[in-house]
């Protein structure tokens, strides 16, 4: 069997992480990629697709109903999660740090998983990595909003332009050690108690 | 404070159900810091996320099922990894629950109003199954939390004692607990066996009776342990462990804490549910079928004897797995199922001697020797037609 014909399924409620694996893996020549988000479906597909190996996300509370359609299958072909005593126990402990699980068919032999469990690591620690940036950009963007505001409140209290207003923040900021960004919401806040 | 300078660190998981209640409380409260302890709590959705954890050692230890590290040590439903229990963590605490429309039915057949009596209501569900099968619709579906948990094996009982083969007669489904209401609610499941809050939650939407309960089915049994891999955790730690968290779950067993242990449970970090929607397991005063709230006496046990492990109780939940063949029996798997529970350090810690082992009788009067498993399965294997 080429390494292409291996059939690959994952499993994530989250589109957008799954999306991020899938495209890894069939850039890395994995053609028999499956996706599924829709957890109803599950069973199903498992089925019909019958996977050489499923990655799910270790956090995926479906979990336990999973494996257990695993051991009530009538298949000869069950997939058993993997353990240090199937791979290499860095490999293992790299998974559950990046919050993916691996089930593999029993026989499948160890060196052409590990590439494969590899990928999908290096694609979970990936989507993290960007989630952070994103949650970093938007914080990033509600700071600026805030400042926004604040400066519009004393702006029109004190009949002071907009660089005056940053300037009378920025001082008050300096003078109590604090993020410019907490300085302006306790303005704002207080001005909303006041209004 | 000095103290602080020898904190062992300690990483638990936990599901987040009621029973893992002393593991919360022995943080939350300060019992662990008092016996040098720094425990991180970690929060998992499934039980097989943390069996993964505590593989690889990522956490010391994990609330889990009963049965389950017996199954896991047995290599069943799983790869083999030897686990071990130190501590029990409660006892009772399950229901069953059926949705609006089977109790209705099931009321026409006979059963009480006042549900609880699991034989009478049993015994019901039977006759509504007679009459279904003159007008078959799809087979009755029941939902479990996992294969290898109390809930299945309760369930299974409570059908069998009313002449219903579990395997034939209906369909047994593995669900997260939190979904088994929403599950009801859509007609996926007629019914279910799990821990509160579930069960109280059902009642309160509308959408399921409760019919009966653990501690009528199978009085003063461990629910939930503690599991931590064999020899990974050392004497020490362990047995202050043990002290910590026997003084916890006195804590939660205590009248006067509940709506403490309420409030602290609903954070987001534990339960994330009102407290109003715990009380119900806590207190034990449950609905069951039409009736209004009622005490049920010990309906769910942190402290006490629901803290030991015995071998005795150990070697009940294999018979559970015998029974329905999970695993065919040898003397020494059975002798590797008792060892998983581990009494030793838990008389250690509480300075107690190892009670007797515990007589199991269930609601249907069968009577457990835990030296005679054969003799109990063939009492049984007679009823199979």
């Amino acid at each position: 069997m080429a390494e292409d014909a291996l059939r690959i399924l994952v499993i994530d409620d989250n589109r957008i992480r799954a999306s991020v694996i899938e495209q890894g893996l069939l850039e890395a020549g994995y053609s028999h990629v499956t996706v599924i988000t829709d957890i109803e479906a599950l069973m199903r597909c498992v089925v019909e697709i019958d996977p050489d190996m499923i990655f799910i996300d270790l956090g995926n509370p479906n979990r336990d109903s999973l494996e257990a359609a695993f051991a009530v299958s009538k298949a000869a072909r069950r997939p058993i999660a993997m353990f240090v005593d199937r791979s290499d126990a860095a490999a293992m402990s790299a998974a559950i740090d990046a919050g993916v699980s691996a089930y593999i068919v029993d026989g499948l032999r160890k060196e052409r998983v590990k590439p494969i469990l590899d990928l999908a690591i290096a694609r979970f620690n990936a989507f993290f990595r960007l989630q952070r940036e994103l949650e970093e950009t938007r914080s990033a963007l509600a700071e600026r909003k805030i400042i926004e505001k604040a400066k519009g409140i004393l702006m029109q209290s004190k009949g002071i332009s907009e660089q005056e207003a940053y300037d009378l923040l920025r001082k008050q900021a300096m003078r109590q050690n604090r993020k410019l960004a907490e300085i302006a919401e306790g303005l704002v806040l207080a001005a909303g108690l006041l209004e | 404070m000095t103290g602080l300078r020898h904190q062992t660190q300690i990483a638990l998981g936990f599901v987040p159900l009621l029973d893992a209640s002393p593991l919360i409380v022995a943080q939350a409260k300060g019992f662990a810091l008092k016996e040098g302890l720094d425990l991180r709590l970690l929060r998992e959705m499934s039980w097989a996320a943390l069996r993964d954890r505590i593989s690889i050692g990522h956490i010391d230890a994990a609330h889990m099922p009963a049965p389950l590290p017996i199954a896991t040590t047995l290599g069943l439903g799983s790869l083999p990894v030897e686990l071990e229990t130190p501590i029990g963590l409660a006892t009772g605490g399950n229901a069953i629950t059926v949705s609006e429309e089977l109790w209705r039915h099931m009321r026409d057949a006979g059963a009480p109003e006042v549900a609880g009596d699991p034989i009478a209501c049993g015994q019901a569900l039977k006759r509504v199954l007679e009459a279904c099968q003159k007008q078959p619709a799809r087979p009755l579906v029941f939902g479990v939390v996992h294969p290898f948990s109390s809930h299945n094996y309760e369930l299974r009982h409570w059908l069998s004692a009313g002449s219903i083969e579990p395997d034939r007669d209906v369909q047994i489904t593995i669900l997260p607990p939190p979904f088994m209401v929403d599950a009801l609610e859509a007609g996926r499941i007629d019914g279910y066996c799990v821990g509160e809050p579930w069960n109280s939650l059902a009642r309160k939407h509308g959408s399921g009776r409760i019919v009966t309960t653990k501690n009528r089915l199978w009085p003063g049994i461990i629910e939930k342990v503690l599991a931590m891999r064999s020899g990974a955790v050392d004497a020490d730690v362990t047995r202050r462990l043990i002290t910590a968290i026997t003084r916890a779950a006195e804590w939660c067993d205590d009248v006067n804490h509940r709506e403490e242990l309420a409030d602290l449970l609903s954070q987001q970090d534990y339960m994330a549910l009102p407290p109003p929607c715990l009380m119900p397991g806590l207190t034990g005063e449950l609905m069951l079928g039409d009736a209004p709230p009622s005490l049920e006496p010990d309906f769910l046990r942190f402290g006490g004897s629901a803290t030991v492990p015995l071998p005795s109780q150990a070697l009940w939940l294999y018979a559970q797995m015998l029974r329905w063949q999970q695993t065919s029996f040898s003397p020494q798997d059975a002798e590797r199922a008792a060892a998983v529970y581990r009494p030793n350090l838990w008389c250690e810690a509480t300075g107690l001697a190892l009670p007797q082992p515990f007589s199991i009788t269930t609601f249907d009067d069968v009577h457990f020797d835990p030296g005679q498993i054969q003799t109990w399965l063939a009492q049984y294997a007679a009823c199979v037609e």
